[in-house]
């Protein structure tokens, strides 16, 4: 039976060329804008490492101005990021699975192929946890031993691009690499690794790049590292020394630990509360009830990476997609009334309301479903343009999840919209019509 | 007029009318807040920069080599781009304004008394040297420049903190530090740390780093090069036009005369700048698209109602027509039942305006729209109803009085 509605769909379809279109476009740009802003903010909202979503934790503690909290709608909460004495009193736990300190540094690499002039890049220090605790994947090699992580080796590893324009794109674990006028010695190349948004570092676009190498952050004091992130300081102190700085109040650093157990996390709040309560003993400024420890999703949550305006663009473009149903309703009221002489002679042949009603819902479905297929095309553009004018990193498209939404939407809408009219044309008295024949 | 007559025959079918109204209501409500939006974000964004910012160029070295001296690369890379044809002037500065990077601190009228002084009024602050002023086209409300002697060479401040002798501050900041329209000119200026300088001159308006900071206004220049940083910036000022040649030229010849150091980042100010408010101009940008579809789609739903009227009615417009209606009886009946239709829909739409723009102000803080923008828009959607209608109506006025006799 559907097949045969099917077939008069596509007949009613051919026989009212400019009205079936009109419908399809109103759908399809409806879709369109609406799959556009919703894709969007699927991007914003998605969790990149969702699988390991309950183990994974932000660690904030507030030693921050005693004076006005950090955040001054949101005061329980601890600044985004560390000091360093304090980044390095935590990393000195033994509780977590995995721990990491970490932030941005810049270097210029300088190839020996003399043909490739030394160019700036940014990389990331961190601790060689930070590649198991986050699943990054490796091209060539890992990550270097925990030897690196206690004393000082010149030890890096490159990110594909970095390694494809160094080294084009071969094995170059073992090789030597100079970074700001030091050898350092590849021991991993990752593969293509961009999650989005950038979760453990939302500083400066949390849709930004991922870093270009990575090296150890035990090095930081003998290299005497750049600090190229967001720095937050509020203590009047003197800084005007790498030493000064290092012991200053000002926050820099961001870290992340894995926490498997029920157990280790309550261990570790217990360690956060008894840390801080001893700094505040000390006589620093700290607060020993704020410290945070937020999973990922919470993270991002926190740091507000869905826009209020994208929120605003998805509710509008819902309103939008309404607005071109309604329109839709209109259009197959006119087109269903315009046939009561057909629907009347089925009626007489002995087709029940409940016959016309299907067949004229399985029209609108087929409708929707094209309306639908040139929605995500628009979407597709729309995508586009999205991309240029955020200057999102990578790109932005719409996933399986995203494709499968869109003809959902198509559908049910414009089944939704044939309700009425299909409704109406059911009502028609057949006689009225089969007596002007 | 002939009001009863539209009513009745808009009760034989209200579906169709009901429809359009909701649609224009929508319209209505939408147009109205995403205008109010664009424009709030379009004044944002033409705020005056202070700055000659059409002209400049920015660039950047990084040194990196072992023998690299940043305090010598500084002065030959100056005197090479104001050599330059097509340059009007370079000088060196720490940081792009309204690039969203840059630095800030309290800094007070008095010694700061205790921690936090409350009196300290934020300011992004920048080295400067003596040229910077004539190369930002920064003006002055009073004082004077730095002089070349005056510059502060500080080869170990790496955190850039120390002040220098000297600095010239702009108005915005004077009056949240000092009072509003004090003049500040030879008085001292103070860090959190109690360390103090000089004013010697006011900017009459210019624009910090952070677009979207409300002390966006306040900035302090010091008169000060620091040489520990190996990352350097220059500003460039260039002739009309000869911005984009000059962006090459400029890689090129700063590469040139020194090979231990990158030279990175060469972009037009234009460009930070609309970085910076890429997020506003894309809101701008996606709601204009929004309305405009909407507005189109509305429009393509009052024609494709009125066709659907013309048709269905032909036999009743040919009965009037025979019984004595002129055309312009015809043509003036589906305007005014267009009109009908609009006016119930912006009815409906001025409170749903006023409901989405509350509830907006409730979840994202976006202020309340502003009525002013409503009457405008009620204007726009009954012109383009009624232009909507004028084909169909136009059609319905050709119809013969003669319809009325045939196939009854």
């Amino acid at each position: 039976m559907i097949s045969y509605y099917i077939k008069l769909a596509a007949l009613s379809i051919k026989r009212n060329p400019v009205l079936s279109t009109l419908m399809m476009m109103a759908i399809a740009v409806g879709i369109g804008a609406f799959m556009t802003m919703l894709t969007v903010h699927h991007m914003m909202s998605s969790n990149p490492i969702w699988w390991r979503n309950d183990v994974l934790y932000n660690v904030g503690v507030d030693t921050w101005n005693p004076n006005e909290p950090y955040y001054e709608d949101r005061p329980e909460l601890p600044p985004e990021q560390l000091t360093y004495r304090d980044a390095k009193a935590l990393q000195a736990s033994d509780i977590p699975t995995y721990k990491s300190y970490m932030f941005k540094t810049a270097g210029v690499i300088q190839p020996e192929n003399e043909e490739v002039a030394p160019f700036i890049e940014i990389g990331r220090m961190a601790f060689n946890d930070f590649f198991a605790m986050f699943d990054v994947p490796f091209q060539y090699g890992g990550a270097w031993g925990d030897s690196a992580d206690t004393r000082d080796e010149f030890v890096v590893v490159l990110s594909q691009e970095t390694n494809d324009k160094v080294f084009g794109g071969e094995n170059s674990v073992g090789k030597r690499i100079t970074i700001d006028n030091r050898e350092f010695t590849v021991t991993g190349v990752l593969k293509e690794w961009r999650p989005t948004p950038k979760f453990y570092d939302l500083n400066n676009g949390a849709f930004g790049p991922t870093e270009a190498f990575y090296m150890p952050a035990q090095l930081y004091e003998t290299v005497q590292a750049q600090r190229v992130g967001n720095t937050n300081c509020w203590k009047p102190e003197d800084l005007d020394s790498f030493e000064a700085f290092n012991n200053s109040e000002c926050t820099w650093i961001q870290y992340w630990v894995q926490l498997d157990t029920k157990d280790q996390r309550e261990r570790y709040a217990d360690f956060l509360h008894a840390y801080l309560q001893e700094q505040a003993q000390l006589g620093r400024s700290a607060r020993p009830d704020q410290y945070l420890m937020a999973t990922p999703e919470e993270w991002l949550e926190i740091n507000e990476v869905v826009g209020d305006d994208n929120r605003v663009l998805v509710g509008l473009s819902a309103l939008f997609l309404i607005v071109c149903l309604l329109n839709t309703v209109g259009l197959l009221l006119a087109k269903f009334l315009g046939r009561a002489g057909d629907i009347s002679v089925r009626r007489a042949l002995g087709a029940s309301k409940l016959d016309i009603f299907r067949q004229q819902l399985v029209e609108c479905g087929f409708i929707g479903l094209i309306g639908g297929v040139i929605g995500i095309g628009l979407s597709g553009f729309g995508l586009l343009a999205v991309k240029k004018m955020y200057q999102f990193d990578g790109s932005v498209m719409m996933d399986g999840e995203m494709i499968a939404v869109a003809f959902l939407t198509a559908i049910i809408a414009s089944i939704a919209a044939g309700l009425w009219p299909a409704w109406q044309i059911c009502r028609v008295p057949p006689a009225g019509y089969l007596k002007t024949q | 007029m002939e009001i009863r007559p539209i009513f009745s025959a808009m009760l034989r079918n209200k579906t169709g009318p009901v429809l359009i109204a909701v649609q224009i209501a929508i319209t209505l409500a939408i147009v109205a807040n995403a205008a109010f939006i664009i424009e709030q974000r379009a004044e944002k964004m033409n705020r005056p920069t202070g700055m000659d910012h059409e002209n400049l160029i920015f660039a950047r070295s990084y040194g990196f080599g072992a023998n690299h001296d940043t305090m010598a690369t500084i002065r030959e890379d100056i005197d090479a781009l104001n050599a330059m044809p097509g340059v009007r002037s370079a000088a060196y500065i720490t940081n792009i304004p309204l690039s969203g990077s840059g630095s800030n601190s309290g800094f007070l009228a008095h010694p700061p008394e205790g921690e936090n002084d409350p009196d300290s009024a934020n300011a992004n602050y920048y080295s400067a040297d003596h040229r910077l002023m004539e190369t930002l086209g920064l003006k002055l409300a009073a004082g004077r420049w730095f002089n070349p002697e005056e510059i502060d060479y500080n080869p170990d401040d790496k955190a850039f903190g120390a002040l220098p002798q000297a600095v010239v501050v702009t108005r915005a900041w004077a009056d949240a530090a000092f009072g509003e329209g004090v003049p500040v000119v030879g008085k001292l200026m103070y860090d959190s740390i109690g360390e103090s300088s000089r004013i010697i001159g006011v900017i009459e308006h210019m624009q910090g780093a952070w677009v979207s900071w409300d002390g966006l206004n306040q900035v302090i220049m010091m008169g000060s090069i620091s040489a520990a940083h190996p990352l350097v910036t220059y500003a460039i000022n260039v002739e009309p036009g000869q911005k984009d040649r000059l962006i090459a030229e400029i890689e090129a010849k700063l590469q040139e005369i020194n090979r231990d150091r990158v030279v990175t980042e060469v972009r037009a100010h234009t460009d930070y700048i609309a970085d910076s408010y890429a997020n506003d101009s894309a809101m701008i940008q996606m709601l204009t698209a929004v309305s405009v579809l909407l507005v189109a789609v509305t429009a393509l739903g009052i024609v494709g109602l009125a066709a659907f009227n013309v048709n269905q009615r032909k036999k009743q417009i040919g009965t009037r027509r025979a019984l004595g209606a002129r055309r312009i009886d015809i043509l003036r009946h589906f305007l005014l039942e267009s009109l009908v239709i609009a006016g119930i829909g912006i009815g409906f739409g001025i409170v749903l305006a006023f409901a989405m723009s509350w509830w907006l102000g409730v979840q994202f803080n976006l202020p309340q729209l502003d009525w002013r923008f409503v009457p405008p828009v009620i204007l726009g959607v009954l012109v383009i109803s009624q232009l909507a209608v004028l084909g169909p109506a136009r059609r319905a006025s050709g119809i013969s009085p003669a319809l009325a006799t045939r196939s009854v």
